[in-house]
């Protein structure tokens, strides 16, 4: 057994990585190739935080698009780790990551929902400006008891999210004190909560131990 | 019999050469010939030379020969020199009589009964039961009637001396006195010659066994068996399947003994099962196999044996109240990291869990030797960069973070869920990191005692309530 396949214990390595997708409205002067019926251009991405190489530890995502789509089943092989496509509707596309064989793990899948059009209070003017609509979501590989080969690869770079948030890289360590505060506030209140239920508990314990004696 | 010996034998002329010729040679021809289908198959299973049995049908009539002027049938006396008289009989023949033999006359082929002289007579076959005239009787009418029993016993009609008793002669007496005689002639003959017999002559002398009891026995049985009634018949069918089953069953149960056997017999454990008759003992033998079999199926590569951790894995101490997403794996976990065959430390962690051991702290998890190995690659300080961090019992493998959120039951995650709309957190997470999922989940575990805490206050509510009104109603009917 070669030291490569050896499992580290008790170590977990994570690995942060964003997947989404963006969409764009086709102008008029698209190609003529297209369906007419197709209203968007989109691409829908796997890709790491701040740009970074995934296909260190990638060897392939595999993206299944809606059937209707020939060769629905679309292997990403090398970086970038994306499809881009036309079409009109909204579909949930299925992500599935292989690892590399010095990892030898198994894959993991996860599910987007390919997003199109605008949300929310702007929608409208949105939709006029024909603004790219965007749809990412955050997420981290956790490698439970990593093998050697795949713990060298993963600490030939840091992981590290970037400090402030930007318009192309949304997800950075400043949102991520946001969730933290937010998380936090809510924690406080419901301690407070739970604070006053149980000083209630009490009182009514007492109560109800005046009332049973009389 | 080819069509040439029938037409021999019934005496008709040969037949017109051109008509029927050629099927004889035309079978001989097909030898060479490539043969089809079903042809085929009949030639390999005759052989290439054997004329078989062929019925010869020819589908057409031959064709009349209308020149030839018609044979005429005479009438014609013949003689058969087989028989003794000189009876001359007439037969209808085609065309010229010939003077041949009467054809059937090489049939008359007699039967071989020796005869005897006085002396032979007197030598080896006298008999009580038999004078001499009566076997010389018996012996002529079996030259007579060609040795066919039931004739020869039908006309058997001996006339007895006056000082001899009447004879009352049954089949197998008669055969019994004819084979005797035979045998004893045999004999007498080999030890006069000196010559031993040739094989046919065993063979005979053998075939000429004869047991009249046997004989008389065998018939007897034949005759039951033929009178058997329908009723009779079914029952022996019956008797007969059930004894062949009863033979399946037995062999059965020895089958059945064999292995007991064999079980009882199987190879002794190695180490002790002492520790398995608890009942944890137990379930973690159940996990063992489970995941010894998931492994087993999971992974190419065999387990490593030798463990780089610490040996006792305690459940660790939870620091801030939170319990780590993480670290949620069950006794059998560590149970499976030990590897099956680790039984004493299986024991220890089934002690571990019993008592309340000391926690084993992550700094102590960092020295460990795998911490040793982490810290060439990664400058201790900076382990957070590279998102390494150390756990007690950990899962193999790879998930993602975001589906690592531990779900409670359904009803009360509607209520969890709802608290934290109200709370303004959204369901889903907008950065799982590893803090944030740990601050969630501390949440939630708050949000889950805020909810019993609600629902004892409730409770409590209503007793007092209850108790109250209660009381007011007593006091009030006391008053």
């Amino acid at each position: 057994m070669s030291s490569g396949s050896k499992r580290l214990k008790n170590l977990q390595i994570c690995r942060p990585f964003v997947y989404g997708n963006m969409a764009v409205p086709l102008k008029e002067d698209r190609s003529p190739d297209i369906p007419t019926d197709h209203t968007h251009s989109w691409t829908v991405f796997l890709r790491g935080v701040n740009g970074d190489d995934l296909s260190s530890f990638v060897k392939r995502v595999v993206f299944k698009l809606h059937e209707t789509y020939p060769n629905s089943t679309r292997s990403i092989e090398e970086p970038p780790f994306e499809v881009t496509e036309t079409g009109w509707g909204e579909f949930e596309i299925s992500i599935r990551v292989y690892f590399v064989p010095e990892a030898s793990e198994k894959n993991v899948v996860m599910y987007h929902h390919l997003k199109l059009h605008p949300y929310g209070p702007e929608a409208e003017q949105q939709k006029l400006e024909g603004a790219t609509v965007t749809s990412m979501q955050y997420d981290e590989f956790v490698f439970n008891e990593p093998t050697e080969s795949l713990f060298e690869i993963l600490t030939k770079k840091t992981a590290v999210l970037p400090q402030q948030k930007s318009t192309l890289v949304p997800f950075s360590v400043q949102s991520e004190n946001e969730e933290l505060d937010r998380l936090s506030d809510a924690h406080v209140k419901v301690q407070e909560n739970i604070q006053r239920l149980t000083e209630r508990m009490h009182a009514l314990e007492r109560e109800k131990g005046a009332v049973r004696t009389l | 019999m080819s069509s040439a010996d029938i037409r021999d034998m019934l005496d008709l002329p040969s037949p017109v050469p051109a008509a029927n010729r050629p099927p004889p040679a035309k079978r001989i021809k097909t030898d060479g010939k490539k043969l089809d289908g079903i042809h085929r198959e009949l030639h390999n299973l005759l052989g290439e030379n054997t004329p078989a049995v062929t019925v010869m049908q020819s589908k057409f009539k031959e064709k009349p020969n209308w020149m030839q002027k018609p044979s005429p049938w005479v009438w014609t006396p013949f003689k058969n020199p087989a028989r003794k008289d000189d009876l001359e009989l007439h037969h209808w023949v085609r065309g010229v009589p010939s003077n041949d033999e009467y054809p059937f006359a090489k049939f008359n082929k007699p039967v071989d009964v020796p005869t005897f002289s006085k002396e032979e007579y007197d030598k080896c076959l006298a008999d009580t039961a038999w004078t001499s005239r009566e076997t010389d009787y018996l012996f002529d009418l079996c030259r007579d009637y060609d040795l066919r029993w039931l004739v020869i016993q039908d006309r058997y009609d001996y006339k007895p001396e006056e000082n001899e008793p009447p004879s009352m002669r049954t089949l197998e007496d008669l055969k019994e006195r004819y084979y005797f005689c035979c045998r004893k002639l045999m004999e007498l003959r080999r030890d006069a010659s000196g010559a031993d017999w040739t094989p046919r002559d065993l063979e005979l002398y053998n075939a000429m066994n004869f047991n009249k009891d046997k004989e008389i026995m065998r018939k007897q049985y034949l005759e039951r068996l033929l009178s058997r009634s329908p009723a009779e018949i079914a029952e022996e069918e019956r008797l007969i399947l059930e004894y062949r089953r009863l033979q399946e069953s037995s062999k059965k149960l020895v089958q059945d003994r064999e292995e007991l056997l064999r079980l009882l017999e199987s190879p002794q454990t190695a180490n002790s099962f002492a520790q398995y008759q608890s009942p944890q003992g137990l379930s973690q033998l159940a996990g063992n196999i489970l995941a010894s079999d998931k492994n087993r199926r999971r992974k190419g590569a065999p387990e490593a044996a030798a463990q780089g951790g610490p040996v006792a894995r305690p459940v660790p101490g939870t620091p801030n109240g939170g319990t780590l997403p993480q670290a949620v794996t069950p006794q059998q976990a560590a149970a499976v990291q030990n590897g099956v065959h680790g039984t004493k430390q299986v024991q220890q962690a089934g002690r571990a869990a019993t008592q309340p051991a000391p926690a084993v702290s992550k700094t102590e998890l960092a020295q460990s030797a795998t911490a040793k190995k982490v810290a060439k690659r990664v400058p201790p300080g900076q382990e957070t960069q590279y998102g390494v961090s150390y756990h007690d019992k950990l899962v193999q493998g790879v998930y993602l973070r975001s589906t690592k959120i531990s779900t409670l039951k359904p009803t009360v995650q509607t209520k969890v869920a709802s608290i934290l709309a109200e709370l303004g957190i959204a369901p889903k997470l907008a950065m799982p990191t590893a803090k944030v999922c740990e601050r969630y989940e501390a949440l939630q575990q708050a949000i889950n005692l805020l909810i019993e805490t609600k629902k004892q206050v409730d409770k409590l509510d209503h007793e007092v309530k209850v108790s109250t009104s209660g009381n007011a109603g007593l006091q009030s009917d006391a008053k």
